[in-house]
């Protein structure tokens, strides 16, 4: 089913707001779906986990439906909550690998392998090049850089959002967007050497 | 020398600095082996970056994924089936009748694929076309409703104004009546007045003793 002419997002998520319509908002996950899913992928490096929170996202988008602010953009916010879930997501993996580590070695303070960090996984990046697919490789390089350097890295680079919307988006300041890129960038040119391609 | 931060020079590397900046930066570029060799670094970082460039969608949810998984056995069998064709005639058949068996092959491969897509493909139609008449009747029932309630409005504004003018209507009337009741009240009373003592001055009768008539008061006793 199609809207009779194409509304910009504010339009139809306006719909969704005055009067819960599903078709606006089955077209606005028609929209956003894939985009929400690859960050979600890229943030938390689990692509199936991240159709789960993509449909979280959506399942918030409409539940507090009353919240967005019909001036603000609709893209701005949906990223805004799907980033916000990730953080969640990426906490909880952290608090539960503590309490394993509290449970497996009784805390004796040593770092927990992730599964979804090549960082921490044991291997150094240069030791895993030689396993591993570049693509792959290059995505796992962008899993070990610290989360809020890996949001901005996803957003500018992957999915094209600017400067300033990316710190709309986070609500930081946008020198402090491009400081944590060009910052991003100097880790991933320290892990990601050419020679090694 | 003063470098450019590394903010602008992100702005610069992700086109979105000033073309002023921009050229700024890159007039420094030129003379500044420093800057040069960390901006390589970052544009190897964003280089390797775009070796990445996979959906990152779950296969389940990629879409037409299931109708090319249906649809590539047919098509490989057609294929094949062209290439028979093909081949078995490589051994000497004129153009004219590699023609002939090309347009077979095509015939052939078309009603394959008409056979096999059919049934999906009038599903999809209908499907289609439902959802295309029911939207349009949902849109025609909207709009309806949004006329009718407007009606409704207006009719509700007119004829509250019209109360409100009936009202104003009614206490001007009132006001009115009150002033022209008023009014004779008053000059009915001065007429009646008046008269009253027209009559009583003419019946007044000038007989006073001592008084000389034409020292007679003039002003009647009223009673």
């Amino acid at each position: 089913m199609k809207l009779p002419f194409q509304a910009s997002d504010e339009q139809v998520m306006w719909r969704v707001q005055a009067a819960a319509d599903a078709v606006a908002f089955a077209e606005l996950v028609r929209r956003w779906e894939k985009p929400i899913q690859r960050l979600c992928a890229r943030m938390t490096g689990d692509v199936h986990r991240a159709e789960d929170l993509s449909q979280e996202a959506f399942t918030r988008v409409f539940s507090r439906r009353q919240d967005f602010v019909s001036t603000a953009r609709f893209s701005t916010w949906l990223w805004r909550i799907a980033v916000n879930l990730c953080h969640d997501e990426l906490r909880r993996r952290h608090r539960r690998a503590e309490v394993a580590l509290d449970t497996d070695d009784g805390g004796s303070g040593e770092t927990s392998p992730r599964r979804d960090e090549p960082a921490a996984t044991g291997q150094a990046p240069d030791e895993s090049l030689h396993s591993l697919e570049r693509a792959e490789w290059v995505r796992r390089a962008v899993l070990s850089l610290p989360e809020h350097y890996r949001a901005v890295v996803v957003l500018r680079h992957y999915e094209g959002l600017r400067f300033a919307e990316i710190a709309e988006v986070l609500g930081i300041p946008e020198g402090t967007v491009k400081s944590r890129m060009a910052e991003g960038l100097s880790q991933l040119a320290g892990r990601i050497r050419p020679e090694n391609f | 020398m003063t470098h450019p931060t590394p903010e602008e020079w992100m702005s610069c590397l992700y086109g979105e600095a000033d073309p002023r900046v921009q050229a700024a930066a890159a007039a420094h570029l030129e003379v500044c082996p420093e800057c040069r060799e960390q901006v390589a670094r970052w544009k190897s970082a964003q280089a390797l970056l775009g070796e990445d460039r996979a959906t990152l969608v779950p296969a389940s949810r990629r879409r037409g994924a299931t109708a090319w998984a249906q649809a590539r056995p047919l098509l490989a069998a057609s294929v094949l089936l062209a290439a028979g064709f093909l081949a078995g005639r490589l051994a000497g058949p004129s153009r004219a009748e590699m023609r002939e068996e090309l347009a077979q092959a095509r015939t052939q491969i078309e009603a394959d694929l008409r056979v096999a897509y059919r049934p999906n493909l009038e599903g999809i139609a209908s499907a289609a076309a439902g959802a295309v008449a029911a939207e349009n009747r949902r849109w025609q029932d909207e709009i309806t409703a949004q006329w009718a309630a407007a009606r409704l409005e207006d009719r509700a504004g007119v004829q509250s104004l019209l109360r409100r003018l009936e009202a104003r209507q009614e206490v001007d009337r009132a006001a009115v009546q009150a002033g022209l009741i008023g009014l004779a009240r008053y000059t009915g009373s001065g007429f009646q007045q008046a008269e009253s003592q027209f009559h009583q001055l003419s019946q007044t009768k000038w007989s006073q003793p001592g008084l000389n008539p034409d020292e007679r008061s003039l002003t009647p006793s009223i009673p």
